[in-house]
């Protein structure tokens, strides 16, 4: 616990995900503004410390008069849920199918791997094109995407690690003293999986909020929620009046996918009983 | 005198405390013979192998001391003139012939990047000198081992191209870090004996690392016991292995079985000689520290 | 109380890998004949290549057998499932070579020496299981504070002690030690070769001791079987064995060893082999 405390990667990235869950739980009160309401008099506001900034709009406004300091701000929470949501079950089903496959090897190997290798030879975004026109717009077509494209990353990873951790002697030896082998998955290997699926994990919530402004982006996100994805698309359309709009968002998400990252690293590090000398 | 290495104090300074590794080493080796530095392990020899390659760890310090090779400094010499020696006039033979070989090149690249490097020789000439050099460590067909990866090779094969790349450059002196351990008792006699042959016939000077006392015995000229980063004794082979050694070398002897000796008891090295030498360290440390001072 | 007929071991040559299909097999065993008796120490001697370390782990049905029957205790194990023989897992033991990867690096060495006691139901609860495991430390000569550490944060012969401790935790008839005092100090060894010598006197179990070095196993047992190639090259017991070798191999395998006696002639006494590719 000490060890994480001073480890710098792990609070700079703790630091960035606490400040994003506080600003989602708390958005409707942080927000100065409806991120919907649009207002025909306040159209493209520069931000407030601009020539011509309204102290009520500190980040300025969009074509239709939004506050985008509120959008931003709600912003959050769909990133949120799409980050957490996706990257924990892709993780799920991959270090899951990835075990089981290094483990038992067989058939069970080649129908997982075959699988991979198939999902990994589609482009990855059209594949969440393609679902978002089998299942319409939504979160859950986004939370779907980062895991159709998200969990062949975890099961291949944590396949060859397994490979590898199979043949130790510790292996061996715990088959010489009557561990059973669902044991030995869960208590002898899993431990040594997971340094490396935190790092996952973190790579994993970086890439969902980028999917996700992708897909907002395309418009196969949520149309009646302010994403960060889809203030970017918004943006794009006036990016010659205001080049500011588009600037927050990714610079966001810039924020958050290397806080992200740093906390999956620092994490490990300071966790890992071997790393720690 | 070849390599004479004096009162070589090298210490490893970490989170602000000072552990000393090597506590005022001597270490005389002649021209033309081969020195045994044994010891076990933690007690100093890998250091004393990395002072004179100028390998140490970044948190080591080296504090006092003089490694004269042929009577020049090597501490005091510039570093590029240092890195010059290295692989020319100085060679190396490691532990583990597969590691210090590199992977994804043939032996013969291997061989003859050295010679082109070192002894300035053009593509064809490399050859043929690694040809010569594989022939002299008795490899019967030299010219398919060169096109060879070293996984390709057994240990011992292995060793044997380490040996004639050390060997090729004509070196004065060469270093060997426990070049039998990772090997097989009847493929360490062979190195053994190939070691020695050559370095008969090359008149090269051998400083041979090792924890096995068998070794020495048989392949050293003289010896020198280290513990502690301290040399607790240096002579002749012929007096270390007769009555009058250290009782540290004594208890080594006595820790080591022996199939023609099946009835005597194995004896560790006792806690009591282990605190008496560290207390000796101890004091010899303080001793230094004083005619330090004084000076 | 084991006994070993025409034992045949092929495995996988995973070098010879063909881009479809199995690996070819190489036979590693080539017919051995071993018996143990209970209570007896037998020493097996090869150099690497000979089939030694597979013979270990061959005589605890690790491995797959080509042919060839196992007797262990009355019992034919040769062609008993994972599930039948776990009850004799308990009986008959290994300790490996390398004591660092034959512990698992994230549990601590409290856990991994509990870990008999709770997959053969002899402890009630984890504590009772953790108590048992600092009984065993101490029982090997450590301190059981050494229970909390890691495998990386003890020394070699620390770690050595650890592996015997988990394989006699169980009380088993027979113990198999794989080259346990290769690559440790001289003093270390004596001390690993000591501790298993009183444990042989205390607990009666049969030791097959495999080595690459002769003088060990001329230190500790009573019977010795030279092996090369995959096959055994001379048996019987070690006065008679060492004494006046009968097997070329076997002489050459003495002659290569260095007493610390000052000889010149030894270093050329015996024809370097030249070794072609």
């Amino acid at each position: 616990m000490r060890a994480l405390l001073r480890n710098p990667k792990f609070l700079f990235g703790a630091f960035v995900l606490l400040a994003l869950v506080f600003v989602a739980a708390f958005a409707p009160w942080l927000a100065p503004h409806d991120p919907m309401a649009q207002s025909l008099l306040n159209q493209l506001l520069p931000p407030r410390w601009a020539k011509g900034g309204d102290p009520s709009f500190l980040l300025g406004t969009d074509t239709l008069g939004r506050d985008l300091l509120s959008r931003m701000i709600h912003g959050t929470r769909p990133a949120l849920l799409v980050m957490i949501a996706g990257a924990t079950l892709s993780g799920l089903a991959g270090v899951v199918l990835g075990m089981l496959a290094g483990f038992f090897g067989g058939w069970l190997d080649t129908l997982v791997s075959r699988t991979v290798d198939t999902f990994m030879s589609f482009p990855p975004m059209l594949l969440a094109i393609v679902l978002a026109a089998a299942m319409g717009p939504g979160l859950g077509t986004v939370v779907i995407s980062v895991v159709l494209i998200g969990w062949t990353r975890f099961c291949r990873v944590v396949r060859g690690e397994v490979l590898a951790l199979r043949e130790q002697e510790f292996v061996t030896s715990a088959r010489t003293i009557g561990v059973s082998r669902s044991r030995i998955l869960f208590h002898e290997l899993l431990p040594n999986l997971l340094p490396l699926v935190i790092v996952l994990l973190g790579l994993e919530m970086g890439r969902a909020i980028v999917v996700e402004a992708i897909m907002s982006f395309i418009g196969f996100s949520s149309s009646g929620l302010a994403t960060w994805g889809s203030i970017i698309a918004d943006a794009r359309s006036y990016i010659n009046q205001a080049w500011w709009a588009m600037t927050y968002p990714i610079v966001a998400i810039i924020v958050m996918v290397l806080g992200l990252n740093a906390l999956g690293d620092g994490l490990r590090q300071a966790t890992d009983p071997v790393l720690q000398r | 005198m070849i390599l004479d290495i004096e009162n070589l104090r090298v210490s490893i300074n970490a989170k602000g405390t000072r552990t000393p590794v090597l506590r005022g080493a001597h270490l005389q080796l002649e021209q033309g013979k081969i020195l045994g530095l044994v010891g076990e392990s933690g007690g100093g020899k890998t250091m004393v192998c990395k002072a004179i390659l100028g390998v140490l760890p970044e948190s080591a310090r080296i504090e006092s001391g003089a490694i004269r090779f042929e009577g020049r400094d090597l501490l005091a010499m510039p570093a590029r003139e240092r890195r010059g020696l290295l692989g020319r006039s100085i060679a190396m033979i490691l532990q583990n012939p597969m590691t210090a070989l590199n992977p994804v090149f043939r032996i013969e690249d291997q061989m003859t990047d050295v010679l082109r490097l070192h002894a300035g020789l053009d593509r064809a000439q490399a050859r043929a000198r690694a040809l010569e050099m594989l022939t002299a460590v008795h490899i019967r067909e030299p010219e398919r081992v060169l096109r060879h990866y070293p996984h390709e090779l057994s240990g011992g094969m292995c060793q044997r191209v380490v040996i004639s790349i050390a060997f090729s450059c004509s070196p004065r002196l060469i270093i060997a870090d426990e070049p039998t351990t990772a090997l097989d008792v009847t493929v360490q006699h062979q190195i053994l004996r190939l070691i020695r042959e050559l370095q008969r016939k090359t008149g090269t000077s051998v400083l041979f690392i090792t924890h096995d006392l068998g070794v020495v015995a048989k392949i050293c000229d003289s010896v020198s016991v280290i513990y502690a980063g301290r040399i607790l004794e240096s002579g002749p082979v012929e007096r270390i292995f007769s009555s009058q050694h250290h009782p540290y070398t004594q208890a080594l002897l006595d820790a080591a079985p022996r199939y023609d000796r099946p009835d005597t008891a194995l004896h560790p090295v006792s806690p009591e000689l282990r605190e008496q030498l560290a207390r000796e360290a101890e004091e010899f440390d303080r001793r230094v520290d004083r005619e330090v001072a004084h000076a | 109380m084991l006994e070993v007929e025409n034992l045949h071991v092929a495995l996988p040559d995973r070098g010879n890998k063909r881009v479809f299909g199995r690996p070819p097999l190489i036979e590693i065993l080539k017919g051995i004949d071993l018996r143990v008796s209970a209570g007896e120490t037998v020493g097996l001697v090869g150099e690497s290549g000979s089939g030694k370390s597979t013979l270990a782990r061959a005589l605890l049905r690790l491995y797959p057998l080509s042919a060839g029957s196992i007797r262990f205790e009355g019992r034919d194990i040769t062609n008993l499932d994972e599930h039948e023989l776990r009850p004799l897992r308990a009986r008959m033991q290994i300790v490996f070579q390398d004591s660092q990867s034959a512990l698992n690096p994230r549990l601590t060495i409290g856990t991994a020496l509990a870990e008999p006691f709770v997959s053969y139901g002899r402890a009630s609860d984890s504590r009772e299981a953790l108590k048992l495991a600092a009984g065993l430390l101490e029982h090997v000569g450590l301190s059981a504070s050494m229970a909390a550490r890691y495998p990386h944060q003890l020394s070699g012969g620390q770690r050595q002690r650890v592996g015997i401790a988990r394989a006699i935790a169980l009380n088993p008839a027979l113990v198999v030690a794989d080259e346990i005092v290769s690559g440790l100090d001289v003093s270390v060894q004596a001390q690993v070769l000591d501790l298993l010598r009183r444990l042989r006197a205390e607990t009666g179990m049969a030791l097959v001791l495999i080595s690459h070095d002769l003088s060990v196993v001329r230190a500790l047992c009573e019977r010795v079987v030279i092996m090369q190639h995959g096959v055994i090259v001379e048996a019987g017991p070690s006065e008679t064995v060492f004494n006046s070798p009968q097997h070329p191999y076997t002489r050459k395998l003495l002659r290569a060893i260095p007493l610390p006696e000052v000889d010149p002639a030894w270093i050329d006494s015996v024809d370097i082999d030249e070794v072609a590719t």
